[in-house]
């Protein structure tokens, strides 16, 4: 009987991802193809004569109807080929295939240090929900909120690099560089989106946590005298972190939007600086290229995250609340 | 008490010694190049390709130099000098050229650079498939010849005294033929060329590594490895000079220079300029097209305060079209500056409301420089609204002439012609401005037809007179391509294209 739920759940999941992924690319390409000036602009830059433009438009393939370009790539990335970068003429797989884990390790890194600050920062807060430490905790999440991503890096590039000279300002260092030389690339750009992205995890572990501990369960963990640490991280932590556990996988793609900007500040080699100079160059199989995959990524996260919910909160296995 | 004593008395005798020391390495280094070392120079983003055939931007050449020579050089005057092709013989009315190259000189796959070698290349390079961003400079070639073994010969379709202009540039960087031919299309990441350093790896996005050639043809580099890295944010850039991850930036931001200027921190390279920022006039729209309206314009702008304030002060008033690297450089009599009564007086002539839009690039700076210029027409009465683009949409509406008016850059060119004949002679191919005037297709003509120097500029000198009558351009500012340099880099030399020639910079280590 579950399995069947399962079955049919997981097939409505593949049905979802297709559709969203046909959204996603088609209306990219839509947006794209909105932008006045094409690749064939871009490549041959301001002194081409219309004609040369208009040979290299036809030689692209540009000046084909929107709809039949799009069938036509559609058709390619259904077979797996992405297609060729216009200003490059590198396969885009390939270019991905570079580019992504940069963006998968910063994202991964990012959402470690975010739960390493949130974690123990929301127990606390909703411990010692409405004292000092909380308001105090409240009002940092405010400043980090509404700080913008570039002056929250900038600002950590002038503390933690120029001055104390302890992280590299830019530039990335390959694993086969060393972990050590890797990590430390990595590090300010991580903690750069991190410190947006620990706010919202800290004030939503916050709210499930304070909801969690007037249960009853936790009364009963209290009258059989147990300690408050083992309560609030072997009782209450586990069934607090749905909510948590949800934005932390939906964030895994709106955190792709983030790595746009800090790989362009730090100059990291991630699918979101090749997204932003394929953007300028017009290069608007690469823009789908990354669409497609950021898409596919999103849902199969979201699918994951769903599954996950019945390992953290036995109740959702047995069907009881939510 | 007496121990702080001690200790910081301590620390400044150390103080003393390593000061005496770094005084000493420093006098020592000026006089001694080493060698070694590894050399990093920011880029503003990742290149297209390393095959010359997709060169266009800044970037693009400063790569192209260090893989490849270009057959001729520039000078830090801006004056043509030999380079790969030793000798530059060329017919008095520019109607053919003939180079001699160095002998002995071979690629980096072994390949000897010989005539054949040329003429292949610029088979390439014309070739309309390639679709290189070159070929304008190319189009007057009416044949290629090897006349030698080390012999090639030009002969052009219409006088070009500009040419040799080009072979200093992206059309004159020579690319092995043995490379080109086993790497075919994947060329662009298996460059070969003669140039003195030689290409080791290219990790997308992050880094482009080249090591030094030690069998180049002429001085051979200090330096171990040159490395040129992507770094889209300016900040970041001055960031990582600061913090010592990167050696060099070029092209510098206004705002960085003028800091590492006060600081002294960083050495500043001022290398002279060819290009120049300006209003650009579409004069077949309405209102503009009346030079009273355009005159008005020039009038009524500030360009001292505009400069001052959005560049700091920074670049010289241009009142030419010709930057410091070029010979008619400032060779005007006189050129409309600020002055709001004239320019009232231009418009009350002109009697009708005049309205302008002026399109900007949608650049932070740049949309700062379109507001500072709306509020100067504004207040002599101009109504101006600001259009922003971003660079691709703004190269589309300029070569459309789908615009009234338009702040613009252009990068500039080794010769003067470069800089005015594609853009102000009737029948130019990116005449954006529309603008018709026989008198300087003539003359544009004419400086085309004659390699005497003095000739030309005396036809430059009369062209640049016209130009501040007529303003299809209203001048603004030159742009020079500073970079910053961190102290331990020594030898880089100014040069008007801004590109840095690395075969004489070394570093402490």
């Amino acid at each position: 009987m579950i399995g069947s739920q399962a079955l049919r759940r997981l097939a409505n999941q593949i049905a979802l991802l297709v559709a969203i992924v046909l959204a996603a690319t088609a209306l990219t390409f839509a947006i794209t193809e909105v932008l006045p000036g094409d690749a064939a602009i871009a490549i041959l830059g301001d002194t081409a004569t219309p004609d040369q433009v208009e040979s290299l438009r036809k030689e692209l393939g540009l000046e084909r109807p929107i709809v039949v370009r799009y069938a036509d790539w559609l058709a390619h990335a259904a077979r797996g080929d992405l297609g060729r970068s216009y200003r490059t003429r590198e396969s885009i797989g390939v270019m991905i295939g570079q580019r992504l884990p940069v963006t998968a390790e910063l994202i991964l890194i990012t959402q470690l240090m975010a739960l390493a600050m949130a974690m123990p920062a929301g127990v606390l807060a909703a411990y010692r929900a409405r004292s000092a430490v909380d308001h105090a905790l409240g009002a940092l999440s405010i400043a980090l909120l509404s700080t913008p991503g570039f002056v929250i890096g900038i600002g950590l590039i002038y503390w933690l690099s120029v001055s104390a000279g302890l992280f590299p300002a830019s530039g990335y260092s390959r694993l086969s560089e060393g972990l050590g030389a890797n990590l430390r690339s990595m590090f300010l750009p991580a903690l750069t989106l991190a410190l947006a992205e620990f706010p919202v995890y800290m004030r939503i572990l916050r709210a499930d946590m304070i909801a969690t501990l007037q249960q009853d369960f936790i009364l009963v963990a209290r009258a059989k005298g147990l300690a408050v640490k083992d309560i609030l991280i072997r009782h209450a932590l586990r069934p607090s972190s749905l909510s948590l556990a949800t934005v932390v996988g939906i964030n895994l793609g709106r955190l792709v939007g983030g790595a746009v900007i800090v790989e362009s500040l730090f100059a990291l080699p991630g699918i979101g600086q090749m997204m932003v100079n394929a953007v300028y160059q017009r290069d608007n199989f690469v823009i789908q290229g990354v669409v497609l995959v950021v898409a596919v990524g999103f849902v199969v996260i979201n699918l994951a995250v769903d599954m996950m919910y019945a390992v953290l909160d036995p109740r959702v296995r047995h069907g009881f609340g939510r | 008490m007496a121990i702080g004593f001690g200790e910081s008395c301590r620390s400044v005798i150390a103080a003393a010694t390593l000061a005496a020391l770094a005084a000493f390495a420093t006098t020592a280094h000026a006089q001694q190049p080493r060698n070694g070392g590894s050399l990093s120079i920011s880029i503003e983003s990742d290149l297209p390709t390393l095959d010359p055939t997709g060169f266009a931007s800044f970037n693009d050449r400063e790569a192209g130099i260090i893989l490849y020579d270009t057959l001729l050089d520039i000078d830090s005057k801006g004056k043509i000098i030999p380079h790969l092709a030793e000798k530059l013989e060329a017919a008095p009315d520019a109607t053919w050229f003939k180079i001699t190259l160095h002998s002995g000189v071979k690629f980096h796959d072994g390949t000897p650079l010989d005539a054949t070698a040329v003429v292949a290349h610029f088979k390439r390079m014309m070739d309309p498939k390639n679709h290189c961003r070159c070929i304008a400079d190319l189009t007057p070639i009416g044949s290629v010849e090897a006349t030698g073994p080390l012999e090639v010969t030009f002969k052009m379709k219409t006088p070009s005294a500009p040419f040799p202009a080009a072979l200093a540039d992206v059309a004159g960087m020579i690319e092995s033929p043995t490379a080109v031919e086993k790497y075919n299309n994947d060329i662009s990441t298996h460059p070969v060329g003669t140039g003195p350093f030689i290409f080791k790896e290219w990790q997308r996005g992050a880094q482009i590594v080249f090591e030094r050639n030690p069998n180049y043809w002429g001085k051979v580099p200090y330096l171990d490895q040159v490395v040129l890295r992507p770094m889209p944010d300016e900040q970041a850039r001055y960031a990582s000079l600061q913090a010592g991850n990167l050696d060099v930036i070029m092209n510098a931001a206004a705002r960085d220079v003028i800091d590492a200027k006060q600081n002294k921190k960083f050495t500043v390279i001022d290398p002279g300029s060819l290009a120049t920022v300006f209003i650009q006039i579409n004069t077949s729209m309405p209102d503009v097209s009346d030079v009273r309206v355009r005159q008005a314009m020039a009038y009524a702008l500030d360009r001292v305060t505009l400069n001052k304030v959005i560049n700091k002060g920074l670049y010289p008033i241009a009142n030419t079209v010709f930057g410091t690297g070029l010979s008619p450089h400032e060779l005007v009599d006189g050129y409309p500056n600020y002055d709001p009564a004239k320019a009232k007086k231009l418009l009350a002539d002109y009697g009708k409301p005049v309205k302008v839009k002026l399109a900007v690039n949608a650049a932070p700076l740049a949309v700062l420089s379109g507001q500072a210029i709306q509020q100067m027409w504004q207040k002599v009465g101009i109504e101006t609204q600001i259009d922003q683009y971003e660079q691709v949409q703004l190269i589309r509406a300029a070569a459309s002439r789908d615009y009234q008016v338009m702040l613009y850059r252009w990068a500039g060119g080794a010769d003067p012609d470069k800089n005015v004949y594609q853009f102000f002679h009737s029948k130019g191919v990116v005449n954006r401005t529309a603008y018709n005037n026989p008198e300087m297709d003539k003359l544009l003509d004419d400086a085309r037809s004659t390699t005497d120097t003095e000739a030309r500029l005396e036809l430059y000198h009369k062209i640049n007179n016209i130009l501040a009558r007529d303003l299809p351009y209203i001048l603004l500012n030159y742009f020079t391509n500073y970079a910053l340099a961190a102290p331990s880099v020594h030898g880089i030399v100014g040069v008007p294209d801004g590109l840095i020639r690395l075969p004489a910079v070394w570093k402490d280590q």
